[in-house]
């Protein structure tokens, strides 16, 4: 019945030919989106597929380079989250929007205090009623009064919704949407029931749309669904009648075009084992796991956000400590959580931050590369200038990055590039294995080709890699071997031979 | 056409050249130049005024630099004065801080500059080891602290007997070191007179009304109040206006500023000692211009003529009126042929 | 039962709660040291009339604290209200006699000293703290380029006996002070202007995201800092009786000490009038009982200083507890 209604109805707010390009990037390209009354929509897509885009659009935070929006049929701009909000647009994100000082009732009507004002000066008591009042819509039984640092995730997010409703209903929205950026990952069950419960009832007067890994929630809750993949659209389907695995497909996609991943150059790794992790674990994020590396060969960790892949990272890189076992490096063990130890046995990491962890973004192209192998450009003691100028333009060379000189900060580079400087920096250096966190995260098509190429170049010099990737096919097309991990354990060890590469549909019922 | 040209650019050049070096030659009159800490106080802006009438009766440039509490601005503007002058000059320097003194003496005995420096120096440094260095001078603050205690203990209603409470300076300063010693000489002197309680109020104002309100809590009944400055000593009395008693109790300060003499009219303050910065900025000028002419020689004074205190004037209601009308309303004309006129002992 | 509960309830979130406990221990401590003489009904009135001014500056700098920033401009801007003061109000050196407009003279003047200073530093977006500390040597400069160096004693002396005259049984000075903590206070708890400081503390990023006209408020808030600097020179000046551009001088460590004690966070979005009013209070009572009980002075300025890190100390636990930004 649902679905039927919301189907025929002229959209709330309609996105036409949307497009977004960020220095380097195109995020977003000829995006079309609607949102109809009374609705749950679905937004789905991978880890860099646009979503965060397409809502930051939506709150007016971004402006689209091409199309446009239409609101109930007029055609509109969004300049930012308080004009995206008078014109009935609301969003709810992880980082969270509430002042942790101010009380529940304060964030509420922060900037509408006026509307409680008698004599010129608020009335707590009016406050606190219409408080009451939204908590209560949102069957949330607080004190309105308490500093919103007091209460927990679930409660925020409820009062930041009660916020949005509140807003939009100030401003006369007819039919405001909210959008709901991961609601469920801070939430246990009871509450994520609660949830559903409250944003079931909120549909009849509002519509929702609903942005969630978990896939199992989105198809029982959601009543369309809007796919997007590497800033594209894939589809826009009703909800009813899909089931995961139809998800799935549309998530990772079908097209295998040609050799993407250069799997003609896969090196087959038949050196001596230079990398172990004997029974490693760590409480409560994984259990005891073993798994060991040849030279030149690449390992990929695949499993959903919680299986204890990142944390199984963390310790290998030192930052984080383990509980049991040990690394083994080319017969050194490097004393356990400790990055510099696990730099200098040999181990690299390449963060997903890499703006923050992996570069200093102030320093010269020259200075990051140069960074980890000083050492070895000194003369009597200290640096040598010119050595230190060759070095630089040989690794630029090599690793093809795009500067307009060895000098200049890396701040100005593009993503693709910065991460090759990240990468030619470890690769200068002595290290023998490389965790490579989302090697690709946020750069171009043309810049992935290149660190691909890298990877398999530096594979074939017998360096060993450990990559968590942005997609499965990513992690497939590149590993010789992969680790699948579910749960905090590693349930199969799959080989990855470029002639018989496991299916993304294999392995995603070993990791969900 | 070029023929012109060529004239005005050779003139041009030549004006540049004579522009250039004018520094470099020394100019004929001797520049008196005075180095103080700051103009925003009246003890500095008289050392100033009187370097200027010094000036005007001489018929002499007059240069005051102020280092406003910074010391490199300090050396540097005396470079540059250096630099403007040729190096003739007379310098009469009240320091920043005592350690600057080993620098400024490097900077003029490089430039072979006359001076005379004012109460602070390191005490390893004397004059007697710098053939420029005509004389270092103080004011002796133990015997203003004693004087002023001397004059407050006669007030009492039985003159030498009975209790007092102080409000000392910045602790760690000298002269308020030297001034409480005297309080204390004062004391031993008196064995009637008993100090029951002091605090500090770092010479300011506020605090010093602050700290005398709350001495008075708890000491209600003393006879006098000692101050080591008449800033403190406004404080003080402002304090005793309100419990009333100002005027039955009188305060004692020192260094002679111009609400000091007005209190002492009114009967709220006992005395004070004026330090006459115009006539310590004029001593200090003359005998270093009395040098640079060859007529002191510094490598044939004694010591105690080259490191000495002197004593300010002494302030009280017998002579207050007509100090005020002749000597701090009008700019005096110092007798200045004797140096060491004011001479009280030689400092240590 | 339910009472007691609920007081202690109040207590709790009135957030003067650190403040109240210190204050009644070392109120104990210095009743037992001096026998009983610091609660005598005279030195009472000692210690709120010390009180008073300090409170009246701690709360115009802790609005500054409060929006995340900081006010060093204090001294300055006392200086100059006080060398307004000297030289419109009756006096020996000048002819003017505004009687008892220097009133509304010194508030507006440290009141437009602080626009400056808030429009300076949200327009040109110059960090508060390198704004006010420049613009402490501007007015500094001004000031005794005005005064000339010179100590004014003031010939009008209404306000001076105004001031001292009790008639409510406590000195005039002090319920000044009262009325503007409350006035502030108020102004903090009910009106969009007062909770917006607030927002701001807590995330300023986050409160324009949301709609507060940040540079607005802030602006508002410096200026009503100066408003009350304005204030305290004139008490200062008048309490004295005489003006000079050294008023000023030495107010601005122990100010921000008061606000610190009183329970102000100094990163921002914690503590009200209330509070800074609290912390002035506790260092007055702390500088008298030592006086009364005649600690040598070469420690009090020791104590001083290990009060404001123990106080520092405090804000940061508190801060562990209630909010983290």
């Amino acid at each position: 019945m649902t679905v039927q209604t919301t189907f025929g109805a002229q959209p709330v707010l309609k996105m036409i030919g949307i497009g977004k390009r960020f220095p380097g990037v195109s995020a977003l390209r000829n995006i079309d989106f609607e949102v109809r009354p009374n609705e749950i929509l679905g937004l789905l897509g991978e880890n860099g597929a646009g979503k965060s885009v397409m809502t930051k659009i939506m709150i007016g935070i971004h402006q689209p380079d091409d199309g446009e929006i239409q609101l109930n049929g007029q055609a509109t701009k969004l300049l930012g989250p308080v004009d995206a909000i008078k014109k009935g647009i609301g969003g709810v994100f992880q980082e969270g929007s509430l002042l942790p000082n101010l009380s529940v009732m304060e964030n509420l009507f922060l900037c509408h205090e006026r509307d409680f004002m008698q004599r010129g000066v608020i009335s707590r008591r009016a406050m606190v009623q219409e408080a009451r009042r939204l908590m209560a819509t949102m069957k949330l039984d607080i004190d309105v009064t308490e500093p919103v640092s007091q209460f927990a995730p679930a409660a925020k997010q409820m009062i930041e919704i009660a916020r949005v409703l509140w807003l939009a209903e100030q401003y006369g929205a007819q039919n405001p949407i909210v959008i709901l950026d991961e609601p469920t990952t801070v939430l246990n069950d009871g509450e994520r029931d609660t949830l559903f419960e409250i944003l079931q009832e909120l549909k009849q007067r509002m519509s929702i749309i609903f942005i969630s890994h978990r896939l199992q929630e989105v198809l029982e809750n959601c009543d369309r669904l809007h796919v997007l993949k590497d800033g594209d659209n894939v589809t826009q389907i009703p909800a009813a009648g899909m089931q995961v695995a139809d998800i799935e497909r549309l998530l990772v996609g079908s097209e295998f075009s040609g050799d993407r991943f250069r799997e003609t150059d896969q090196h087959t790794p038949d050196g001596d084992v230079v990398f172990k992790v004997e029974d490693l674990g760590l409480r409560g994020a994984f259990e005891p796991l073993s798994f060991e590396l040849r030279a030149g060969e690449i390992v990929s960790l695949v499993g959903l956000i919680g299986s204890g892949k990142e944390e199984l990272c963390a310790c290998i890189a030192g930052t984080k400590s383990h509980d049991t076992g040990t690394v083994w490096v080319d017969g050194v063990t490097p004393a356990k959580g400790s990055p510099q130890a696990a730099v200098r046995a040999g181990i690299g990491h390449v963060p997903v931050e890499r703006r923050e962890e992996g570069l200093a973004l102030n320093m010269s192209v020259m200075d990051n590369m140069n960074h980890l192998v000083l050492d070895r450009l000194k003369t009597a003691g200290a640096i040598h200038r010119r050595k230190e100028i060759e070095h630089a333009h040989e690794w630029v060379a090599e690793c093809l990055v795009k500067t307009p000189t060895i000098h200049a900060a890396c701040s100005g580079l593009s993503g693709g590039n910065q991460q090759k400087i990240i990468l030619s920096k470890w690769l200068s250096s002595n290290v023998k294995v490389l965790i490579l966190d989302h090697p690709t995260r946020g750069i171009d098509i043309g810049a992935k080709d290149e660190v691909y190429r890298l990877i398999r170049k530096f594979s074939k010099a017998g360096i060993a890699m450990i990559i968590m990737c942005d997609t499965l096919e990513e992690d497939t097309g590149l590993a010789n071997k992969m680790v699948v991990m579910s749960e905090r354990k590693v349930v199969d060890v799959l080989d990855a031979a470029p002639e018989h590469k496991p299916t993304p549909t294999d392995l995603i019922k070993l990791i969900v | 056409m070029k023929f012109k040209k060529t004239i005005v650019g050779l003139a041009m050049g030549l004006g540049l050249c004579v522009s250039l070096l004018t520094p470099a030659f020394a100019d004929d009159e001797t520049t008196l130049v005075v180095m103080i800490r700051g103009l925003d106080n009246p003890y500095h802006a008289n050392y100033a005024a009187g370097a200027h009438a010094l000036g005007e009766r001489l018929g002499l440039p007059v240069s005051v630099l102020s280092s406003e509490g910074n010391s490199q601005k300090q050396f540097a503007d005396l470079r540059a004065q250096i630099a403007r002058t040729g190096g003739n000059m007379v310098v009469n320097i009240d320091p920043n801080e005592g350690p600057d003194v080993v620098p400024i003496a490097k900077i003029l005995e490089d430039a072979g500059v006359y001076w005379v420096n004012w109460w602070n120096k390191p005490d390893e440094v004397s004059p007697s080891s710098y053939p420029h260095w005509v004389a270092h001078i103080t004011f002796d603050a133990e015997q203003q602290g004693y004087y002023n205690a001397i004059e407050l203990f006669k007030t009492f209603e039985t003159p030498n007997e009975g209790s007092v409470i102080a409000v000392q300076g910045m602790l760690s300063n000298n002269a308020a070191i030297g001034r409480f010693k005297g309080l204390q000489k004062a004391l031993a002197e008196n064995p009637g007179v008993e100090l029951l309680q002091w605090e500090a109020a770092d010479w300011d104002t506020n605090r010093a009304y602050e700290v005398t309100k709350q001495l008075l809590a708890a000491h209600p009944d003393v006879d006098g109040i000692w101050t080591a400055n008449d800033n403190m000593a406004i404080g003080a009395i402002a304090a005793l206006k309100e419990t009333s008693d100002a005027g039955a109790v009188k305060v004692s300060g020192t260094d002679g500023i111009p609400d000091a003499f007005d209190a002492i009219i009114d009967g709220t303050l006992s005395s004070t000692e004026f330090m006459d910065s115009r006539y310590q900025s004029q001593l200090g000028l003359t005998m270093a211009l009395a040098a640079k002419n060859g007529d002191l020689d510094p490598s044939t004074t004694p010591a105690e003529h080259r490191a000495f205190m002197i004593s300010g004037t002494q302030v009280n209601a017998d002579n207050v009126e007509t100090f005020v009308e002749e000597v701090f309303n009008t700019m005096p004309e110092y007798d200045l042929t004797d140096y060491y006129a004011q001479w009280v002992s030689a400092a240590e | 039962m339910q009472a007691l509960h609920s007081s202690l309830r109040w207590i709790r979130r009135s957030g003067v709660a650190t403040q109240l406990i210190s204050l009644a221990l070392i109120t104990t401590i210095f009743f037992i040291g001096t026998a009983g003489k610091s609660l005598t009904m005279s030195n009472i009135q000692v210690i709120l009339s010390l009180t008073a001014i300090p409170a009246i500056l701690a709360i115009g700098v802790h609005m500054t604290i409060v929006i995340g920033g900081i006010d060093l401009s204090l001294q300055g801007v006392v200086a100059l209200c006080a060398v307004f003061t000297g030289t419109l109000m009756a006096n020996k050196y000048t002819t003017y006699d505004v009687g008892l407009w220097i009133i509304p003279i010194t508030i507006a003047v440290g009141g437009l000293a602080g626009l400056l200073t808030g429009l300076t530093h949200t327009k040109l977006r110059i960090p508060s703290f390198i704004t006010t500390l420049g613009m402490s040597f501007v007015l500094y400069g001004v000031a005794v380029y005005i005064n000339k160096s010179q100590i004014v004693s003031l010939q009008d002396d209404r306000i001076q006996n105004f001031i001292h005259a009790a008639p409510f049984g406590i000195a005039n000075v002090v319920l000044i002070a009262v009325f503007v903590t409350t006035f502030v206070q108020f102004l903090q708890d009910r009106t969009p202007f007062g909770r917006h400081l607030y927002a701001i503390g807590g995330d300023e990023a986050l409160a324009k995201q949301l709609g507060v006209n940040v540079d607005r408020v802030k602006t508002l808030a410096f200026t009503l800092a100066g408003c009350l600097y304005g204030i305290g020179a004139l008490l200062l000046v008048t309490r004295m009786g005489s003006a000079t551009s050294r008023a000023g001088l030495n107010l601005l460590f122990p100010t921000i000490t008061a606000v610190v004690v009183g329970g102000v966070a100094l990163t921002g979005g914690v503590g009200g009038a209330k509070n800074a009013f609290l912390g002035a209070l506790i260092l007055a009572v702390l500088n008298n009982g030592m006086v009364l009980m005649a600690v040598n002075p070469y420690a009090q300025t020791a104590v001083n200083g290990v009060v404001l890190i123990v106080a520092v100390a405090l804000t940061i636990d508190r801060k562990k507890l209630g909010f983290i930004k």
